[in-house]
């Protein structure tokens, strides 16, 4: 199911207000982008890439799994029909 | 019926796809920083890592450890059985019911799957090693805190996967 822009950018704002209780406490947040992409079956997915400042320890899994469980959990009860999939990148990598 | 001539299962150990996976994005390993395709493989071998890992779970919980031919014929079946289309449907429908452990591991089957699909397909789609590496991780911790699940929990898991009701 496709998002439209008014749904990503509430996405967005959940991912960043969120997210820090699940990260390391040296890890801060650069940037949360949101999109769609086409996934199996012609069905689209919201894509949320959080860009993480570099040289931050390594993400406890455990805790990203958490995570995304409960943005589903929070979505919902705002009314959104979405289960994003977030991926955790380095500015760095990404030429910021 | 008693088939004749088999070889004892040999599953695929979902931990030889997570290190493999992690080599990919060793520059060590690779010779210099990763490329795009080491990157999509990485995610590939994660999501594969988990596939391996309920197929296997599947086919122990319902037929136990192969003892005889019939029995090793069984689990073959069962493992082979899994398709990805329905248990990604069922694990994202059920998933609610299951415990902390298991819900885990469906969400990230589930997320891991849909990203195989773009790491696979979609050329417009980018992705770094940090977030590979993530990936591998998350797999990796999903698949051991589904191990520890119970016996009838991992049962319940293989029917919904594998059986479809009239």
């Amino acid at each position: 199911m496709t998002a439209n822009s008014e749904t990503l950018e509430k996405i967005t704002s959940t991912v960043r207000t969120e997210l820090p209780k699940y990260l390391p406490a040296e890890a801060a947040i650069y940037d949360v982008f949101a999109q769609n992409r086409p996934g199996p079956g012609d069905e689209d997915y919201v894509h949320v890439r959080v860009v993480l400042e570099d040289d931050h320890p390594r993400l406890d899994p455990r805790n990203m799994t958490k995570f995304s469980l409960n943005m589903r959990n929070l979505l919902e009860q705002s009314g959104i029909d979405h289960d994003p999939i977030v991926s955790y990148a380095n500015r760095g990598e990404l030429n910021l | 019926m008693t088939p004749s001539g088999s070889s004892p299962p040999i599953p695929v150990d979902w931990r030889n796809l997570i290190h493999p996976g992690r080599d990919l994005l060793n520059p060590q390993q690779v010779g210099n920083s990763s490329t795009d395709e080491h990157i999509r493989r990485a995610i590939s071998n994660a999501y594969y890592a988990l596939f391996h890992a309920l197929a296997d779970s599947n086919a122990t919980a319902l037929i136990g450890t192969p003892s005889d031919a019939a029995t090793t014929a069984a689990w073959s079946r069962v493992y082979r059985s899994l398709d990805h289309t329905r248990a990604l449907r069922e694990l994202q429908r059920h998933q609610p019911e299951f415990s902390v452990q298991a819900q885990g591991f469906a969400k990230t089957f589930s997320h891991l799957q849909q990203l195989r699909h773009s790491a696979d397909y979609d050329l417009t789609a980018s992705f770094t090693a940090q977030e590979a590496m993530a990936y591998l991780d998350r797999a990796e911790a999903a698949t051991l805190d589904y191990t520890q699940t119970t016996t009838s929990e991992r049962v319940y898991m293989a029917t919904l996967t594998l059986i479809r009701p009239c």
